[in-house]
């Protein structure tokens, strides 16, 4: 019985591990983020759910273009020209949330999973900056970073 | 565009001041402070002036999710919602009237 319970203990947490963005923390490379082209926004795509729905993982799409994966406790960004975009998740269903960008603006997705039929769909949403900014300093960039110029 | 509404959320600031704007599924009363904006689309500029949330999230979720601006008539009627990422508006079947409290 102990021995099963060990077992079940370790798959659980082997599944919780392989699931989870693996990556710098926000701290380590907030630094390298270039600064804003000046007729441009950025998106912060996050994930900060981990237990719930590890296993529903989509790339996630702006415009029709991929730009990353909603990850747990994962975490990165995109640069755009100012105006209207189109981010989109596709599982067995397709979610999309249309948006504004400003010039010089900043906005923050929230990717979550949700329950499906078959199997889980990722949620798109818009989040409040200042809860955002708190969340994404504990999760794991999974984007690319600049790089450094000869 | 046109079609059903569905609940409208508000994450982020509120504001004491400014629009209140209705929940239309619980019943309960939502303060959102709005400042007027432009849009694109001319169709819309002469139905209503849009307004746009400050300090706060407004989106419309139905099928999928999207930002919404406030479309309000002069007499403080909420006629729908203008969707900037699609740059179209979504029509209420019915219009609201909309409690406005004024700047202290």
């Amino acid at each position: 019985m102990k021995t099963r319970f060990t077992m079940a203990a370790l798959i659980a947490a082997s599944i919780l591990a392989t699931g989870c963005a693996g990556g710098p923390q926000y701290a380590v490379v907030a630094s390298s983020f270039p600064p804003l082209a000046a007729d441009e926004g950025r998106i912060f795509f996050f994930r900060s759910s981990s237990l719930l729905g590890v296993a529903t993982q989509a790339p996630i799409r702006l415009d029709d273009v991929i730009v990353g994966a909603s990850r747990p406790r994962g975490f990165f960004y995109v640069d755009r020209p100012a105006g209207s975009h189109v981010a989109s998740a596709s599982t067995e269903i397709k979610t999309t949330l249309s948006f504004t960008l400003d010039a010089g603006e900043t906005k923050y997705i929230r990717t979550s999973p949700g329950f499906g039929f078959v199997m889980g769909r990722i949620v798109l949403e818009l989040e409040d900056p200042q809860k955002a900014q708190a969340e994404i300093k504990k999760l794991s960039f999974t984007g690319s970073l600049p790089l450094d110029e000869e | 565009m046109s079609g059903k509404l569905s609940r409208p959320v508000l994450r982020g600031g509120w504001a004491s001041n400014g629009l209140s704007l209705p929940d239309m599924f619980v019943g309960g009363m939502i303060s959102v402070k709005t400042e007027p904006t432009s849009v694109p689309n001319a169709e819309i500029l002469q139905t209503s002036p849009v307004y746009r949330p400050i300090g706060a999230i407004l989106t419309i979720e139905g099928r999928n999710m999207h930002e919404a601006y406030l479309v309000v008539t002069d007499t403080h009627m909420l006629i729908g919602f203008y969707l900037p990422g699609k740059s179209s508006l979504s029509r209420l079947p019915a219009s609201v009237q909309l409690p406005v409290e004024e700047n202290p």
